[in-house]
């Protein structure tokens, strides 16, 4: 099965990103949230997220998001299994981005290493003072991981098509 | 619902003159809700109660088990099974039942808000054992709608 | 190779005169077909092609004069073998000559694309000239020594440029700002400023970042040509992908980044390994020098194909078709 996997911390906008090029409403696993997430959002995917592009040539390419919350890492394994690639999304606004990054880059390092990723910065224009796109390249440069980053609005379309496509070259190349 | 509710007010009452945290005293009337479970039949080997997002709130279990894991697995299942029944009945879930050969386990909603799950050993009726279940998850019931 | 288009030069040595007539025959007929040979006597070392008879004095020097590369036909009562040599027994006969240079003709017309083709791409194919005197000059300029500036011309909203603190304050659209990009030099006005008056003119303006205009300009004013200073040689690597989301870009630039974000190499073998034209692996270089993510401090080894991850062709297959299913509307 060709699929590709959205992770990201809690409230990053995956599932809103899967929403934005899929072409189904996805299907969700929605929860109400009863830990501090409750403070960024009412509900939260306590499973995965699923959605799908079909390609010219009828071939579906599945889109999976992981829960973001640690407690449910045991779903990471299961959705990456057989995966083609992997989309990270941070939200930049969080007062430790850079490590929340870090996080996610060691916990799917094996699967990264085996194929390759993308980080999408988003809610990037809530305020200005949020960790500035160099310091992450920083961080990145520091890990020997030079990894497209770019900064997104996980509802543009345009935005996550972009991801994709820089997925896709970092796979082919 | 008798003993739920005088459990409560001694509980809110001890409670009160401690600045009274209502999240522990539900917990405390969540524990008694799993005692009792388990009193009523030798084959429930374990109980949790969980929050729909996968936080462990009341666990009566081994000591091998790890509750906060269990509890987000469980979460995870009935919201799958949630989505399942919804895209296909258009209902939710009343229980999901796992079998295997040394047990079984279900996991049912309580509330909107919280999910039972509940083991079983492989000589257990499962007909009484969700009814057990299903007694507890009124007891549950009856402890929200009480605060 | 110096020919006329699509004609192909004949040069020819000590042909008996039997032999000589059945060629031009089978030229003339040839070129009715649209097969264009012409014969020549002299300049041999030009020819495509070299026509000799193994019994004659001149061809033995004629021989040792051939290029490697090029075609001898030697015409002979016994048979002959040798890279790039064809043995045609005598005397010639029409139809045998004619359609073994109707053979040759296309063959080699094949090759001589190719290697036009190979000689357009490859970058000694033209010098690279330096980039001087646009706009994006002025703007690595002002943010290089920190000055403040305004760029004013007619026609469009002014640019107020703070180099110090990387902000551009402007009323212009993204549209309007790579028309200003593109203007020449002359065309535009360019004066210091204060960071007083900055902040007054800038005041009530939307501010963007620098680096996203200096993107902009680098891909907009290059044209091909290198930042001076900058060689086609020297190796380098990214140090960051470029923000492709905020940034205008090429589908090129995809592979371009990829390649350089995981191998170190020169803008030269970056073309041969990335099959894309030097003019935008130029544009792209230029654009990723002036916002700070071309690494070439620490380089000492190029590593150019040394990461050996091969796709199998299939998955290539997939992934192309997911790029294509995905169609990007924002390409330049």
């Amino acid at each position: 099965m060709d699929k590709i996997i959205f992770t990201g911390p809690v409230g990053a906008g995956k599932t809103t990103a899967i929403g934005s090029i899929s072409e189904i409403p996805p299907v969700g696993t929605d929860v109400q949230c009863t830990d501090e997430s409750i403070e960024i959002k009412e509900k939260t995917t306590v499973a995965m997220d699923y959605s799908y592009i079909t390609l010219e040539d009828g071939t579906r390419i599945h889109l999976y998001g992981t829960p973001g919350q640690e407690r449910f890492n045991f779903m990471w394994n299961i959705l990456t299994t057989g995966g083609i690639g992997l989309v990270i999304l941070v939200n930049k606004d969080h007062p430790q981005a850079i490590d929340e990054l870090e996080r996610y880059l060691d916990a799917f390092s094996e699967f990264i290493e085996q194929t390759g990723t993308v980080i999408g910065l988003t809610k990037c224009d809530i305020n200005k003072h949020s960790t500035d796109i160099s310091m992450f390249h920083e961080c990145l440069y520091k890990r020997n991981q030079i990894f497209p980053v770019f900064e997104i609005d996980a509802r543009e379309s345009e935005d996550v098509k972009t991801l994709i496509h820089a997925l896709l070259a970092v796979l082919v190349n | 619902m008798q003993i739920i509710n005088d459990a409560i007010t001694k509980l809110t009452d001890e409670n009160n003159t401690k600045s009274g945290n209502q999240d522990e005293i539900i917990n405390q009337a969540l524990d008694h809700v799993l005692k009792d479970l388990m009193a009523q039949c030798e084959n429930i080997k374990g109980a949790i109660i969980s929050s729909v997002d996968g936080i462990s709130c009341a666990t009566a279990l081994h000591d091998n088990l790890d509750q906060n894991r269990f509890s987000a697995m469980s979460s995870a299942l009935l919201a799958l099974s949630d989505t399942l029944m919804n895209e296909s009945h258009n209902d939710l879930t009343k229980n999901v039942l796992i079998e295997a050969n040394a047990g079984k386990i279900f996991i049912m909603h309580a509330t909107d808000k919280l999910l039972l799950s509940v083991f079983i050993d492989e000589q257990a009726n499962l007909g009484l054992s969700l009814a057990y279940a299903k007694q507890a998850i009124d007891k549950i019931e009856a402890i929200l709608s009480a605060l | 190779m110096t020919s006329l288009d699509s004609t192909l030069i004949i040069s020819h040595s000590d042909l008996q005169q039997e032999d000589s007539v059945v060629l031009n025959t089978a030229i003339k007929l040839l070129s009715l077909e649209g097969v264009m040979f012409r014969l020549e006597d002299s300049a041999p070392e030009h020819a495509h092609l070299l026509i000799l008879d193994d019994d004659g004095q001149g061809s033995r020097s004629l021989l040792k004069l051939s290029r490697p590369g090029q075609v001898k036909v030697i015409l002979s009562t016994r048979h002959h073998t040798g890279k790039n040599v064809i043995s045609v027994v005598k005397p010639l006969e029409l139809s045998s000559i004619k359609s073994l240079l109707k053979r040759l003709f296309t063959l080699m017309q094949t090759q001589i694309k190719k290697s036009r083709q190979f000689a357009e791409n490859s970058p000694q194919a033209k010098p690279i000239e330096p980039l001087t005197d646009t706009l994006f000059n002025v703007l690595i300029d002002t943010r290089k020594q920190g000055r403040v500036i305004e760029v004013s011309c007619d026609d469009y909203p002014s640019l107020y440029i703070d180099g110090i603190k990387h902000s551009l304050a402007t009323n212009a659209s993204q549209d309007q700002l790579r028309q200003i990009a593109s203007l020449a030099l002359e065309q535009l006005s360019i004066r210091d400023l204060s960071t007083d008056n900055f902040s007054v003119h800038s005041n009530d303006l939307t501010m963007i970042s620098l680096h996203n205009f200096l993107w902009s300009s680098g891909i907009i004013c290059s044209q091909g040509r290198l930042l001076s200073g900058h060689s086609i040689d020297k190796p380098f690597k990214l140090k960051a992908w470029p923000n492709f989301t905020r940034h205008d870009f090429k589908a090129e630039y995809f592979k371009l980044a990829a390649i350089l974000a995981k191998n170190t190499c020169s803008i030269n073998e970056l073309q041969r390994l990335s099959k894309i034209p030097i003019d935008d692996i130029i544009n792209f270089y230029n654009a990723a020098y002036a916002v700070g993510i071309i690494d070439d401090d620490s380089i000492t080894q190029p590593t150019a194909g040394s990461d050996t991850r091969q796709v199998p062709a299939e998955k290539q297959g997939l992934l192309s078709r997911i790029a294509d299913r995905l169609t990007l509307k924002k390409y330049l």
